[in-house]
C-alpha cells in the first residue's frame, strides 16, 4: 500500500483549508468563493473540478445532506455478522470423529464437466484472482496478464495458476518474504526456490521468502495445501499457528482452520510434527494427525478422500457427510449446519467436478443422500432429514 | 458518540481498543467514520455495478483481521480505510473490466487526494451543524447553500444584524475546531 498518511494528511488539509475558506468568504462576493486556492491549485486539474464543486452551492448542499442521511447503525449490524461468518467459517474445517450409528449410503456419480479443473469456472463468475502481496505492501494480482512486465523480487515467473521461484535468485538482491494468498474457488501453484512444489487449495495463504537460507527452509501457512518437497540436508519447515511441520523428504499434506485445528496427512516419505508447546509426533504413510484445540490424535486415512482438490473434483469414497461439507464450504466461500448431528456422519461417496456451481453441487448431494439442503441465509446452508 | 475533532481521552481509548481488536471499537470507529467513507465509495462506484457499502465492509474486514497492524491515531486508520477502499475498488475493476467504461478507471486512480478531500469538508460542516444551537445552525446552513445575510433575515423573519452574529458565532465555532491555517502546508503539499 502506498502511504496511506501522508495521501489522508493532505487531503485533510485541503478540506480544513476549503471549509475555512467557506465560512471566512463573503458569499456577497460574486467571483467565485475561493480564488486564492483556485489560483493555488489551477494547474491540477483534479482540484479544479473539486474546488469547482466546493464552491457550487447546489452541489454543497445536494451532497451535505446524502453524507448526512448515511447512518452507520445500518451497516454495522451487516459488517457485524460477516465478521462472525468469516470466523466460523475458519472453525467449520474441522473434522468431527463422531461415533454415531448413521445410515450409510453409497453412490458413486461421474457428474464431470467437459472442462479441466484448470479452464474452470469462466473469469466472470470467478470472486477474485490470487494475490502476491510484496513486503513492501504492495498487492499485485495475479490474473493472467501483463505479470510478465511485473519486476517481483526472486519471481522467475508468474500467471493465474502458477508463480516459479527463482532457483538461483540474484544475491544482490536481499531476500524478501511474499505472502500469497488464494481465494474462494481457486487453486493455485507455486515452485518454491529450492524446487519444492506447493499445491494450494482455496481460501489459503502462503508465506515464503524469495530466497532460502543455509540454515533452514522454512515457510508459514494457513488453508490447505500439499507439498511436494525437494530433499535436500537443509531441514525444511511447515510452521502454522498451532504447529511445526518438518519434514523429511516426502509428499504430505497440511490443512488448517484457525481454531487451534489442523491435520496433516503423510502420502510418502517421513514428516514430524511438533504441536505448540507438544512434542514432536512422527507420521508414517497415509496416517493423518488431528489437532484439535491442543488434543492430537492419528488416523489412518483413505488419502483419496482428502485429495480430490487437487484434480478439480469433490471426489469421496464413503466419507462423512461433514467432511464433504467442510471441502465444499472452503471452496465456495459458505456455512452450513447439521439439523441433526448424526447426519454429520452419513457416509457418501461421489465424485464431482469442481466447476460446476454451488446449486448443481447441492442438487446433487441431495439427490444421492436423501438429506434435505436448504439455503438458511446468503451463504448458510442448513442439511436435515428430509 | 465521538467525533475525531473532539480529540481527548475517547479518542485514546478507541484507538487502544481498536488496536486490541475490541468489537466494540470497530463498532466505534465505524460509527464516527462511516458516513464519510460510505460517501466516499459511494461516489467511486457510480455508473458502476459495484456495491460501495461492500467496498467499506472489506475494507474494515481486511484492517480487522490483519491482527498486527498498529495505528499511532484515529486518523491513521482512517486514512488505511480510504485508501483499502481505493484499492479494492481497483480490484473488483480489474475483474469487471467487460462492464466498466475505460474513463471511470482514470476518473478513479487519478484524484485520491480530492475524493478524500470531499467527505472530509462534509464530516467538518456536519459536524458544526450538529453541534450549534438550533437557530444558529438554521442560519449556517442557509450560507452554505449560498444565501446572503439579506436573504436569510428575509427568509426567516430576523433583522439582518442577528443574522449576521448567528453566522459569526457559526464561523467562530468552526474555526475553533479547525486547526490553524494550514495553508503553507497545502502549498508545500502540492509543490506550488
Amino acid at each position: 500500500m502506498e502511504d496511506y498518511d501522508y495521501s489522508y494528511q493532505k487531503a485533510k488539509a485541503l478540506a480544513e483549508e476549503i471549509t475555512r475558506l467557506m465560512c471566512e468568504r463573503d458569499p456577497d462576493a460574486d467571483i467565485g468563493r475561493f480564488p486564492e486556492i483556485i489560483d493555488l491549485l489551477k494547474r491540477d486539474p483534479q482540484a479544479d473540478v473539486f474546488l469547482y464543486n466546493m464552491s457550487d452551492s447546489d452541489y454543497l448542499t445536494k451532497n451535505l445532506s446524502d453524507y448526512r442521511l448515511a447512518d452507520p447503525a445500518e451497516g454495522y449490524a451487516e459488517l457485524e455478522s460477516r465478521i462472525r461468518r468469516r470466523k466460523k467459517r475458519r472453525t467449520g474445517r474441522r473434522l468431527s470423529i463422531l461415533a454415531t450409528a448413521a445410515a450409510c449410503i453409497i453412490a458413486v456419480l461421474f457428474l464431470l464437466f467437459p472442462t479441466g479443473p484448470d479452464s474452470g469456472t469462466s473469469p466472470q463468475a470467478l470472486p477474485g484472482a490470487p494475490r502476491l502481496i510484496l513486503e513492501s505492501g504492495e498487492t499485485i494480482l495475479l490474473d493472467s496478464e501483463n505479470l510478465s512486465n511485473l519486476f517481483l523480487p526472486g519471481v522467475a515467473s508468474a500467471s493465474r495458476t502458477e508463480i516459479v521461484l527463482h532457483e538461483n535468485p540474484d544475491e544482490l538482491i536481499p531476500p524478501c518474504i511474499h505472502t500469497l494468498i488464494v481465494p474462494e474457488q481457486q487453486h493455485y501453484r507455486v515452485t518454491l526456490p529450492d524446487g519444492t512444489r506447493v499445491e494450494l487449495n482455496a481460501d489459503s495463504e502462503l508465506r515464503f521468502p524469495s530466497r532460502f537460507t543455509q540454515e533452514e527452509r522454512l515457510i508459514s501457512f494457513r488453508g490447505e495445501g500439499y507439498f511436494t518437497v525437494e530433499p535436500s540436508e537443509v531441514p525444511f519447515m511447515v510452521s502454522t499457528e498451532e504447529m511445526q511441520v518438518r519434514v523429511y523428504g516426502t509428499q504430505f499434506q497440511v490443512q488448517t482452520g484457525k481454531s487451534g485445528f489442523s491435520r496433516t496427512l503423510l502420502i510418502e516419505g517421513k514428516v514430524g510434527v511438533t504441536p505448540e508447546g507438544g512434542d514432536e509426533i512422527l507420521l508414517d504413510r497415509n496416517q493423518m494427525l488431528t489437532l484439535d484445540a491442543g488434543t492430537a490424535k492419528v488416523t489412518v486415512v483413505d488419502p483419496e478422500n482428502y485429495l480430490g482438490w487437487r484434480t478439480g473434483l469433490f471426489s469421496y469414497e464413503l466419507a462423512s457427510l461433514e467432511h464433504i461439507f467442510e471441502d465444499i464450504s472452503a471452496w465456495y466461500g459458505i456455512d452450513f449446519m447439521f439439523e441433526n448431528r448424526s447426519l454429520a456422519s452419513v457416509k457418501v461417496s461421489i465424485s464431482l467436478s469442481r466447476s460446476m456451481d454451488l446449486d448443481r453441487v447441492i442438487e446433487t448431494l441431495e439427490e444421492v443422500t436423501r438429506v434435505q439442503i436448504r439455503k438458511e441465509r446468503s451463504h448458510v446452508y442448513v442439511i436435515s432429514n428430509r | 458518540m465521538i467525533h475525531p475533532l473532539q480529540s481527548g481521552n475517547d479518542a485514546g481509548v478507541l484507538l487502544r481498543g481498536f488496536n486490541e481488536r475490541q468489537e466494540s471499537a470497530l463498532h466505534g470507529v465505524y460509527e464516527i467514520f462511516y458516513s464519510e467513507l460510505v460517501f466516499f465509495a459511494g461516489k467511486m462506484c457510480r455508473g458502476s455495478e459495484i456495491p460501495s457499502k461492500d467496498l467499506v465492509h472489506d475494507a474494515f474486514i481486511s484492517v480487522w483481521e490483519k491482527k498486527n497492524l498498529y495505528f499511532t491515531s484515529l486518523d491513521k486508520i482512517k486514512g488505511y480505510l480510504y485508501v483499502a477502499i481505493r484499492n479494492r475498488f481497483r480490484d473488483h475493476y480489474s475483474h469487471r473490466r467487460h462492464v466498466l467504461e475505460h474513463k471511470n478507471r482514470v476518473e478513479a486512480e487519478g484524484d485520491l487526494i480530492t475524493r478524500i478531500a470531499e467527505p472530509e469538508v462534509y464530516s467538518i460542516l456536519a459536524h458544526a451543524l450538529d453541534i450549534l444551537p438550533e437557530e444558529c445552525a438554521k442560519v449556517f446552513r442557509m450560507h452554505l447553500e449560498g444565501w446572503n445575510i439579506k436573504e436569510i433575515a428575509e427568509k426567516l423573519g430576523k433583522s439582518e444584524s442577528t443574522v449576521y452574529k448567528q453566522r459569526q458565532q457559526a464561523v467562530e465555532t468552526l474555526r475553533k475546531k479547525l486547526p490553524p491555517s494550514s495553508f503553507k502546508l497545502l502549498m508545500i503539499f502540492f509543490g506550488v
